[in-house]
């Protein structure tokens, strides 16, 4: 190996060029039926996704909207969770 | 950096610190689906794959792979999984080998566990497509069945169709399990990930 790391997969290991590692950057919390808020992680590089499945979220640059698309208020304490993967 | 680690790959890109915990391997398997007719295969969460949110799933070319508030739909009859977790939320890892750790000493990743190698993730609009050769696909939001009347009404599953080996298209598909509300059709969160 030349270089980095070798990361193990149940494949074999891996010496990753240009592909990236999923980590957890941030965890915000919604209430209500939509909302939006802002991340500065959402360049490109990184991925938001929820961990209610009842939340769809929309998103460019910047600003993260979020719905949820089964017409039932989001209980407090909900909790969107931002991934980055680079 | 003034202290702790650093991996980056090759466009120097970080992979793993001290500071982001990874989703790491935790569960993984090969299925067969509940055959639901119509070459659809219902795959639940809890019954044929874990009940955990991070589910990577082999995606053939042209097959399709849905998402609802149960599990999968693929007509895909037997699939591979990877499931992820959160390194801190796995077992210790026993052995030996290097752990890291946060400021607050939870694992933030370890050697002889398992990690995603993540091409892309991406949205796709509704009948958009979205250019990925990889074969792992992570559907990240789950959604409702997009139900839409005129005449009879047609309740379809939303997901992703692997049309090439380079390409996947946002699909919905009728499965015969959906309900007749009248919602969507809406865009669909994806990870794309080479091997895990």
């Amino acid at each position: 190996m030349a270089y980095g790391i070798e990361l193990n997969t149940i494949l074999g290991t891996a010496q990753l060029t240009t592909q990236f590692v999923p980590r957890i950057a941030d965890e915000i919390s919604i209430s209500g039926s939509s909302g939006s808020f802002t991340t500065s992680l959402n360049d490109g590089n990184s991925f938001v996704y929820t961990n209610n499945p009842r939340v769809l979220l929309d998103y460019s640059g910047s600003t993260v909207d979020w719905e949820e698309v089964f017409g039932d208020p989001v209980v407090t304490g909900t909790v969107i969770n931002l991934v980055r993967v680079k | 950096m003034s202290f702790g680690i650093n991996i980056k790959n090759t466009n120097g890109d970080l992979l793993i610190d001290q500071t982001l915990t990874a989703y790491m391997l935790s569960d993984s398997g090969t299925v067969s689906g509940q055959d639901i007719g119509g070459g659809y295969y219902l795959y639940e969460r809890g019954v044929e794959v874990p009940n955990i949110r991070e589910v990577f799933i082999q995606c053939d070319v042209g097959e399709f792979l849905g998402t609802s508030t149960t599990g999968f739909v693929s007509t895909q009859s037997t699939i591979d999984y990877r499931a992820l977790k959160l390194a801190k939320d796995l077992p210790d890892p026993t052995g030996y080998g290097l752990i890291v750790y946060d400021d607050l000493g939870q694992k933030v990743w370890f050697a002889n566990g398992s990690v995603a190698i993540m091409d892309s993730s991406a949205k796709i609009d509704v009948s958009g497509s979205y250019t990925s050769s990889s074969d792992w696909v992570y559907i990240t939001t789950v959604l409702p069945y997009y139900t839409f009347g005129g005449g009879a009404y047609r309740s379809l599953v939303q997901g992703v169709r692997r049309t090439t080996s380079s390409n996947y298209d946002w699909a919905a598909e009728n499965d015969s399990l959906g309900p007749s509300l009248t919602v969507g059709p809406f865009p669909v969160f994806c990870a794309f990930a080479s091997a895990i």
